[in-house]
């Protein structure tokens, strides 16, 4: 089977590390609030 | 080794190592899972280059299944023995678990178009792995609705409890019903009906998601944790 799939794939894979990306970042966020508040 | 859990000092002790070492496992497995699904596997007879959306479509599946199964474990035992860190797991699980299901569905999709000529499609397994995703939405919701926490994170665990039935539905959905997505290629009982140059990238990032949600759910108990012992303090202060 041919055809360009490079717009699903990169789209697929953007998507995917973009959400991992954000769970991270928003995951060390809220540690990092609990941890000024701790350390107060 | 249970009861080395439900201490939160012991527990913290533990997760002190393991959320590091999780965290370099993820770098490395997804590094050699992106290395390997996009440069040196090969493209599919049928297929084409879409099949590299498999190394990361299935991993987040697995993922979304398995964190929903242990958030619901950890419910139960939180339910019986009303063991603190077991309560809190679902709570901090349950945002993690939604990602790799959103991750799932989006992924799905984006490989679905290019094959099946649909973005959506209302068969079986989509469908479950659709009411995973609104129970992972709606058990948040429902736990932050709850002015006291542990009315909170006792609904939350009924729910979770109702939902797991969802779970083997998802699995076996491709076996009951007639669905247009494809049935399993893994099973523990039979050989893979993958080939290695495309099982060592989809493992690679079934490891590497693994071991970044062990790293991330470490870090979100010790944020729950942390959060109850400022709660305990401002009532002391109050």
């Amino acid at each position: 089977m041919t055809g360009d799939y490079s717009f699903y794939i990169c789209a697929a894979y953007a998507v995917c590390f973009l959400a991992l990306f954000l769970a991270t970042l928003f995951t060390w966020l809220s540690w990092r609030k609990v941890k000024k508040e701790l350390g107060e | 080794m249970a009861s080395s859990f439900a201490n939160p000092r012991r527990f913290l002790k533990i997760i002190s190592w393991v959320q590091p070492v999780a965290a370099v496992v993820a770098v490395i497995a997804m590094v050699l899972g992106l290395y390997t699904g996009l440069v040196t596997s090969p493209d599919d007879y049928q297929q084409g280059a879409s099949v590299r959306i498999m190394y990361i479509h299935v991993p987040a599946a697995w993922m979304a299944l398995f964190i929903y199964t242990s958030m619901a474990v950890a419910a139960f035992v939180g339910l019986v023995w009303k063991h603190l860190v077991a309560e809190l797991y679902a709570n901090a699980a349950a945002p993690l678990g939604a990602a790799f299901t959103f991750i799932c569905l989006v992924t799905g999709s984006l490989w679905g178009k290019p094959m099946w000529g649909a973005w959506w499609v209302w068969d079986a397994r989509l469908t479950s792995v659709l009411i995973l995703f609104f129970l992972y939405l709606g058990y948040l919701a429902l736990v932050d609705a709850f002015d006291d926490e542990q009315k909170g994170i006792n609904a939350g665990a009924f729910l979770l409890l109702a939902g797991v039935v969802n779970i083997p539905i998802i699995k076996f959905s491709v076996d009951w019903w007639n669905t247009l997505h494809q049935p399993a290629s893994l099973t523990r009982f039979a050989k893979p009906a993958i080939d290695a140059s495309m099982l060592v990238p989809l493992l690679a990032m079934a490891i590497g998601f693994t071991a970044l949600f062990t790293a991330l759910v470490c870090i979100r108990l010790k944020t729950k944790i942390g959060e109850r012992k400022l709660n305990a303090q401002r009532e002391k202060n109050a």
